[in-house]
């Protein structure tokens, strides 16, 4: 099973073992220093910062690193489904938002279990609706999700009034700010759905389907694959780990709010490019999105150490994340010609 | 053109080596006189190119010269490295060693555009015209005739006339390049190079997408350019056709060289014992089968009918029995099989499988429940999934079957495609590797695999062999045989009517959306068939019989 998380994108042996092994040592690893390329570029980053910032390593930090990157994390399983299965979306913000709200409207009348169950079955029908809309009426994925995430954003605003729905109940603090032998929860969920999805994507039948689909759509089609239901799941999981990570984020807050979704999605789809996900689909691995992660946190960790301006953090991301896919095609046709 | 023995070209360096088999004294023998050719300087001449691809050194050092008014073949197996030699020539990938002289000089084309610019223009089997832009768009695209950052309409409208009468072909400038014929667009993409003054046009597989009567009138324009001086380097897989176009033929086999000669020392068989060099001796002999009880219908489809293609439509296929359809191309015999596959819009019929009523199938899937598959045309985006490895193409149909509680494992799956890829005489290290560097011939064994695994009642073969080279063509065919042999009803389209006629108990003749007529394969000529397909084609008949 750990053989198919780690083993690679698409399920394909790039070392060649054909009929002539031996012409291919230096290509092959040419090959690997730009398949682990993001690996390397993670190891790096924290041996370098772990010199520079002693506090870094400490457990404190990294438990804190852990709970703050948890949410967009979450996300960022989802949407690496949506991605490799050749589609996008960008509603996962306007979701966070909903389900955050939501989940804490609920939680001030309801126990806190079933507002959360109901915020992620929220989340799970607008994936269900985004997957009909792409699959159905064939709209762009694009232009699809993107004018979901309006509409959820738009109504989520004006049925709370723009109101924070804030919770005084201490017990709707747990999801958030609690921990497990030490481990912060949100931390917790987040490397579960990561091995999960690791798993599914890499090593089950749906998730060969995804890189099938992703791959293609036409011959997936042809070979009597339900294109259409498989591309709807990856939306239905994408929404339903948004709406999770939207209750995690209440909870932390202690509230919930429509306006804490915007943009969220841009940082979500960044994590997934930078670990080295192709955005063409078909191509990409569970690990990958983990690296982006790691990557992404270390940099955010570094940036406030070394008070780096937000602003000069954006121009950084923006400089990382055009760089990750540069070295990413260039390896690629380094590879093929 | 003179010719001129005493200053005939060199002997290339390479020569020695590039016939390491030995399988050809005579080659060897006739290869100082083979050299009088032409004009004394040739136009391309490249020297002792290698290509490696990772796993793979797909060229060993190859030579090849191209000489001014020639039609210069280049043949082999798939896999021989004839597209990447071409390609090497033109400029699309870069070599890893060797160097390539255009007029004696020597140059470096870092991008097809380059080699554009300098008379090398390249016209592939998948042409690179944009569809919804006009026919004369295309031919000027890049090269734009402008004044002010303004198009010239009536500069390009004169220059596009002239490239028509060199052609001899009349193409309306303003109709949208993708609703020509494949025979047009060819005829665009080969204008646009002759618009930036070809000294050598490169020719990928010209005719495989194209019907009959169309390619007599490519045959005149590559006639027509020779005698203007244009030098053509051809890629084929009909050996007619390279025989009857050519003035040299050059044989490819594993990278190498294996004999270069002039038109009128090859025969067919010839280049077939060039081509497959020490594997000629166990070449396979295709074993006709008996014809088949036509006692049990497999399918029997009725009326069908595809908007504005397909009309009224009516056949059926035995257990065991190999029905191929023949027709030009429009014939549409492509959307009929699509039809049946659920996959054209709109379309209607009636459809019983093993006597039993079936329904009209909506998509691949309900098609697939009632045991019809389709291995289509377009290999590459319908066929297989390229980013996926070959085993997981094999499996894709039914992953379940290789998975233990829906979680896959390599070496389960390819325990699972071995034995069907095996059948298929496809080398096992090829299994591991992604789809998309398979060789042509390769990758119709995986589209073939993957059904074969699901125990399809009737399977529809659209263009089998587009692409693939005479060895793994036999293969193909006998694999086709022995399927219908184990009872399953085969469909064969094909533009090659001499491979309809060869490999079919039956042959349907389809002419513009309908069926025209049936006839028994391989005893009735072939000439008759061509007949009848005429005798529809009213108009297309009397230009090119």
């Amino acid at each position: 099973m750990l053989e198919n998380i780690l083993k690679n994108d698409a399920g394909v042996e790039l070392a060649v073992t054909d009929k002539e092994p031996k012409r291919n040592v230096r290509p092959a690893g040419t090959q690997w220093i730009f398949r682990y390329g993001m690996v390397l570029a993670f190891i790096g980053l924290t041996i370098v910062t772990a010199i520079l910032d002693p506090s870094f390593l400490q457990v404190n930090n990294l438990l804190n690193l852990l709970r703050q990157w948890a949410p967009p994390g979450l996300m960022a399983v989802g949407m690496t489904f949506v991605i490799i299965s050749g589609g996008f979306d960008l509603s996962v913000g306007g979701t966070y938002a909903a389900a955050a709200t939501l989940s804490a409207w609920l939680a001030l009348s309801l126990p806190i279990p079933v507002a959360i169950v109901v915020a992620i079955f929220l989340g799970s029908v607008i994936g269900l609706i985004n997957g009909a809309v792409i699959t159905r009426l064939e709209v762009n994925p694009f232009v699809a999700t993107l004018g979901m995430g309006f509409i959820v954003t738009g109504l989520t605003e004006v049925l709370s009034n723009a109101m924070p729905q804030i919770v005084e109940n201490p017990a709707f603090q747990i999801l958030g700010g609690g921990d497990i032998w030490g481990i912060p929860i949100p931390g917790v969920l987040l490397v579960i759905a990561l091995l999960v999805g690791g798993v599914v994507l890499g090593g089950s039948v749906y998730g060969r389907y995804i890189y099938a689909i992703g791959g293609g759509d036409e011959a997936s089609r042809l070979t009597g694959l339900h294109t259409r239901s498989i591309r709807t799941v990856a939306y239905v999981i994408t929404g339903a780990l948004a709406a999770l990570a939207g209750c995690v984020i209440a909870s932390q807050l202690g509230e919930g709010q429509g306006d804490i979704g915007r943009n969220v999605e841009l940082g979500v789809i960044t994590i997934v490019i930078v670990g080295g996900n192709a955005v063409s689909g078909g191509e990409g691995a569970m690990w990958r999105t983990a690296t982006g992660i790691g990557i992404l946190a270390i940099l955010g960790n570094s940036f406030d150490h070394l008070q780096v301006s937000t602003f000069w953090q954006e121009v950084i991301e923006g400089l990382i994340v055009i760089g990750a896919l540069a070295i990413d095609s260039y390896g690629k046709r380094r590879v093929q010609s | 053109m003179i010719a001129n023995p005493s200053n005939g070209q060199e002997l290339p360096v390479g020569a020695a080596a590039s016939s390491p088999t030995g399988d050809d004294s005579k080659a060897a023998a006739s290869l100082a006189p083979s050299m009088e050719r032409g004009d004394q300087t040739s136009i391309m001449s490249l020297r002792a190119i290698v290509k490696v691809y990772p796993g793979v050194n797909a060229l060993k050092g190859v030579d090849l010269d191209v000489f001014k008014s020639e039609v210069h073949a280049l043949i082999g197996e798939n896999g021989a490295g004839k597209s990447t030699l071409l390609k090497i020539a033109c400029g699309a990938i870069a070599r890893t060693a060797g160097e390539v002289k255009l007029e004696g000089q020597k140059v470096e084309f870092e991008h097809p555009s380059a080699a554009r610019t300098a008379g090398v223009v390249a016209v592939y089997q998948e042409l690179t015209i944009i569809p919804a832009l006009s026919a004369m768009a295309n031919v000027f695209l890049g090269r734009e005739h402008r004044k002010w950052g303004f198009l010239r309409r009536n500069a390009m409208l004169e220059e596009y006339s002239e490239l028509q009468r060199q052609l001899d072909v009349n193409i309306d400038p303003d109709r949208p390049a993708g609703l020509l014929s494949i025979a047009d667009q060819q005829s665009l993409e080969i204008m646009r190079g002759l618009a930036v003054d070809a000294k050598i046009l490169i020719l990928d597989e010209p005719t495989a997408s194209i019907g009959l009567h169309e390619r007599e009138a490519l045959y005149s324009i590559v006639r027509k350019l020779r005698s203007r001086g244009v030098a053509i380097l051809l890629i084929s897989h009909d050996l007619d056709e390279v025989l009857e176009l050519s003035d040299h033929i050059t044989v490819l086999r594993d990278g190498l060289k294996a004999a270069s000669r002039k038109r009128e020392q090859w025969t067919k068989q010839s280049l077939v014992d060039a081509m497959l060099g020490d594997r000629r001796s166990s070449a396979i002999i295709i074993h006709h089968k008996p014809p088949p009880s036509q006692q049990e219908k497999l399918l029997e489809a009725s009326d069908i009918d595809v908007p504005g293609k397909v009309q009224g439509v009516s056949f059926n296929v035995g257990r065991g029995e190999i029905v191929g359809i023949a027709g030009l191309v429009g014939s549409r015999r492509t959307e009929l099989l699509r039809a049946i596959v659920g996959m054209e819009p709109g379309s209607s019929g009636k459809l019983r499988v093993k006597g039993k009523d079936a329904g009209w199938p909506t998509s691949p899937r309900a098609a697939r429940k009632v045991g019809i598959a389709l291995a289509p045309e377009d290999r590459k985006h319908q066929g297989l999934v390229l980013s996926l490895a070959s085993y997981a193409n094999v499996t894709l149909p039914n992953p379940w079957k290789a998975s233990r509680a829906g979680l896959l494992f390599a070496r389960r799956e390819i325990a699972r495609a071995r034995p069907l890829t095996e059948q298929l005489g496809l080398q096992k290290g090829a299994l591991r590797r992604e789809a998309r560097t398979l060789s042509g011939g390769n990758q119709q064994k995986l589209v073939l695999a993957k059904w074969l695994g699901m125990k399809m009642d009737v399977l529809l073969v659209d263009e089998p062999t587009r692409g693939v080279d005479v060895g793994a063509k036999q293969e193909l065919f006998k694999v086709l045989d022995d399927l219908a042999k184990s009872g399953v009803g085969v469909v064969i389209v094909s533009s090659e009517l001499e491979e309809v006629m060869d490999n079919s108990d039956r042959v349907l003749v389809m002419s513009r959306g309908r069926l025209i007529g049936e006839v028994e394969g391989r005893k009735t000529s072939k000439d008759e068939v061509v007949q009848m397909i005429f005798a529809a084609e009213p108009e297309s008949a009397r230009e090119h019989s």
